[in-house]
């Protein structure tokens, strides 16, 4: 049985959820597209010297808060594919309260070591706290790129250090090991929202980011540097909804540098979790340096797109 | 380093051999920029259409 279909058993079992239908189609739902950030936590347990098995919890808890994360990003984002169009707002808000509760609950009945205990479930509530925070400041559209920086390190890396720290402390790592992992998840998450934003600056039609007035570093960057297109291009942004305008913005983004900016930022950041994780003491460091190495590749597949 | 200062570094013949790759990102299409990036961002639903059945 793989843990998808072991973690959909589970979640069906716990008290409260066993009887709720909505929570169950939901998270069957999510967990049918298999996403690769639920196992996380089973990289960074592997690399403590664990068993994936003992991940188990911890894939649960990552699953859970990432449901809840979604059901709010989806209503503050007005996207068109949340579940809030199908059961109303007040249901899919109280069903992000749930599935809050359930990641804790996850941890407080996986982890036996008590305080290992106690730093997984602070992680996971700090990372809730800063998340909600970070999508609050996300639907304000960012001023300037110390604006887009602050969005990124508080909506989308939380979630990604939470889960390598939660993972390395499932496995038996020691907590400041735990930590150290937790850093290089900030920067994982990171690097996943500058390749979020470089994808979606350049789908046709238009991202809803253009539409409402949010800025993928890309678009942020054309925007606010000073370049000789800058002027037509914000003129562009004002009809983007038009293919042409669209057409032809995307190619001011690419040519003004703003891809070139968005790759040199994954670089260093490449750079920066790597020199971590060869300063962590760790029993197995594949299991996370894969984790980087398959972030990183679509970059270099990039350049070499460009060399050729 | 910001995004006007690495433009400004973009903009002069750039020297060295990262910085020459970089550059040669402003002449790629948006069709390898797709290619290349993810497309399940970790802020979407996956499969949406089996939350129904």
């Amino acid at each position: 049985m793989d843990f998808f279909t072991k973690i959909i058993q589970d979640f069906s079992a716990l008290p409260h959820v066993s009887l709720w239908d909505d929570a169950q189609k939901i998270f069957q739902g999510v967990a049918s597209g298999k996403p690769n950030h639920w196992l996380l936590p089973t990289h960074a347990c592997k690399a403590v010297g664990g068993k994936p098995e003992q991940s188990i919890f911890a894939v649960m808890a990552v699953a859970c808060a990432h449901i809840g994360i979604l059901l709010v990003d989806d209503m503050l984002d007005a996207d068109p594919r949340g579940e809030y169009h199908r059961i109303g707002m007040p249901a899919s808000s109280n069903l992000a309260c749930a599935f809050q509760a359930t990641a804790l609950h996850a941890i407080s009945q996986g982890v036996q070591d008590q305080p290992a205990r106690l730093a997984a479930i602070n992680s996971f509530n700090e990372m809730f706290l800063s998340t909600a925070f970070g999508q609050f400041l996300d639907v304000q559209a960012s001023a300037d790129e110390s604006a887009y920086w602050t969005v990124a390190q508080t909506k989308s890396s939380p979630f990604f250090g939470a889960a390598l720290q939660v993972g390395a402390l499932a496995g038996g790592g020691t907590l400041e090991v735990a930590k150290r992992l937790k850093e290089l998840g900030f920067l994982y998450g990171e690097m996943i929202q500058i390749q979020d934003d470089m994808h979606d600056s350049m789908e046709t039609p238009a991202n809803p980011d253009w539409i409402e007035g949010r800025a993928p570093l890309p678009i942020l960057f054309a925007s606010l540097v000073e370049h000789p297109d800058q002027e037509r291009f914000r003129k562009l942004s004002r009809k983007i909804t038009d293919p042409a305008a669209l057409q032809e913005a995307q190619e001011i983004i690419i040519h003004c540098g703003a891809i070139s900016y968005c790759t040199h930022r994954l670089i260093q950041k490449h750079q920066k979790a790597k020199e971590i994780l060869s300063a962590i003491q760790l029993i197995n460091t594949t299991p996370i340096s894969s984790l980087l190495d398959e972030i990183i590749a679509p970059v270099y597949k990039l350049l070499e797109a460009a060399d050729s | 380093m910001n995004m006007q200062t690495f433009y400004q570094r973009l903009s002069v013949k750039p020297k060295r051999n990262n910085q020459r790759r970089l550059a040669g990102l402003t002449r790629i299409s948006c069709t390898q920029i797709l290619n290349a990036t993810r497309e399940d961002t970790w802020l979407l639903w996956w499969k949406p259409e089996e939350v129904e059945s």
